[in-house]
């Protein structure tokens, strides 16, 4: 779900997975009480008008975001898609295991 | 329920009383010492909070697995009781509900139990990242969820869905609940609006 203080206005923050960036995207989303999920970008497009666009930032050049997601503020129609698109999300995601990291080496650089 | 007041009230003084369900479950409450009902030796409600809502007054508990359905409101309101127990932050956002969240999901689940459409075990109890607390019911392709805000001003709502229907709803009366948990037992086939 994205935040009520339209923190996640812009999209919901995913990664795209690069295993060059392995222990960059590691080091995101396995944190204490959480774990990475996985998510087909064809799976989020099954779910009109959800899209993934490229937004790479300086920590994590993969960084996209999930894109269509109606503003649950503005009334009840919005909230009750945004809930149904949340709840369909979930339902095509599934838990992630992270591959051994690349050699140093290999890694791109942070 | 049957409720027999074994001293007269009088105010401020709570009433005692020792009564029982219909189907003889065993409900004690002694009024200003101790403010608990004991419903099911694991069903505890605050008496006092049940005499202002008025719940104990005029509870009809219909004909559905009662047992079961009580046990599973009580197993509810310990896994609410062990959410107040997390802490309250972890780096992802809130993940312990409000006190408001957890008074208001309580007595949405109560008014569940006083449907008689049938608790079932909910799939999920969880909180969001800004502290919403969720209860997740599921059967087959029906869900329904409530959703318990954590800001006492926002409205408590159940989002509910079949296939691509879906629909949110504020109305959490007795009645409309037991509508909404009467079609996820698969009861009504036509999705309720």
């Amino acid at each position: 779900m994205p935040r009520k203080d339209g923190q996640d206005r812009d999209g919901l923050s995913v990664s795209i997975e690069d295993e060059q960036l392995t222990d960059v995207h590691k080091h995101s989303f396995e944190t204490d009480g959480h774990r990475g999920c996985q998510i087909r970008v064809s799976s989020v497009r099954e779910i009109p008008p959800l899209d993934v666009a490229p937004d790479p930032i300086e920590t994590d050049p993969s960084h996209a975001l999930i894109i269509g997601i109606p503003d649950r503020t503005l009334g009840v129609e919005q909230l009750a898609a945004t809930e149904y698109m949340a709840q369909e999300l979930s339902r095509r995601a599934g838990p992630y295991t992270f591959p051994e990291s690349l050699p140093q080496e290999l890694q791109k650089p942070k | 329920m049957i409720i027999e007041n074994l001293t007269p009230t009088g105010a401020p003084a709570l009433p005692r009383y020792l009564g029982a369900t219909r189907y003889d479950d065993e409900i004690i409450g002694v009024g200003a010492d101790s403010i608990l009902i004991i419903d099911d030796s694991l069903q505890m409600i605050t008496y006092c909070q049940a005499l202002r809502s008025g719940s104990i007054a005029a509870i009809g508990i219909a004909a559905h697995p009662r047992r079961a359905n009580s046990l599973h409101y009580s197993e509810l309101l310990r896994q609410f009781a062990t959410l107040t127990r997390t802490p309250e932050h972890d780096d992802l956002g809130r993940i312990r509900p409000s006190i408001a969240a957890i008074e208001m999901a309580s007595e949405v689940a109560f008014r569940i139990l006083r449907t008689g459409s049938g608790v079932s075990m909910p799939a999920d109890v969880s909180v969001d990242r800004d502290g919403d607390l969720r209860i997740l019911w599921e059967d087959g392709d029906r869900t329904l969820e409530l959703v318990c805000p954590f800001e006492p001003a926002r409205r408590s709502y159940i989002y509910y869905s079949e296939g691509d229907q879906y629909y949110v709803a504020y109305d959490l009366s007795v009645y409309r609940l037991g509508r909404l948990f009467g079609w996820l037992a698969g009861r009504s086939s036509r999705f309720p609006r």
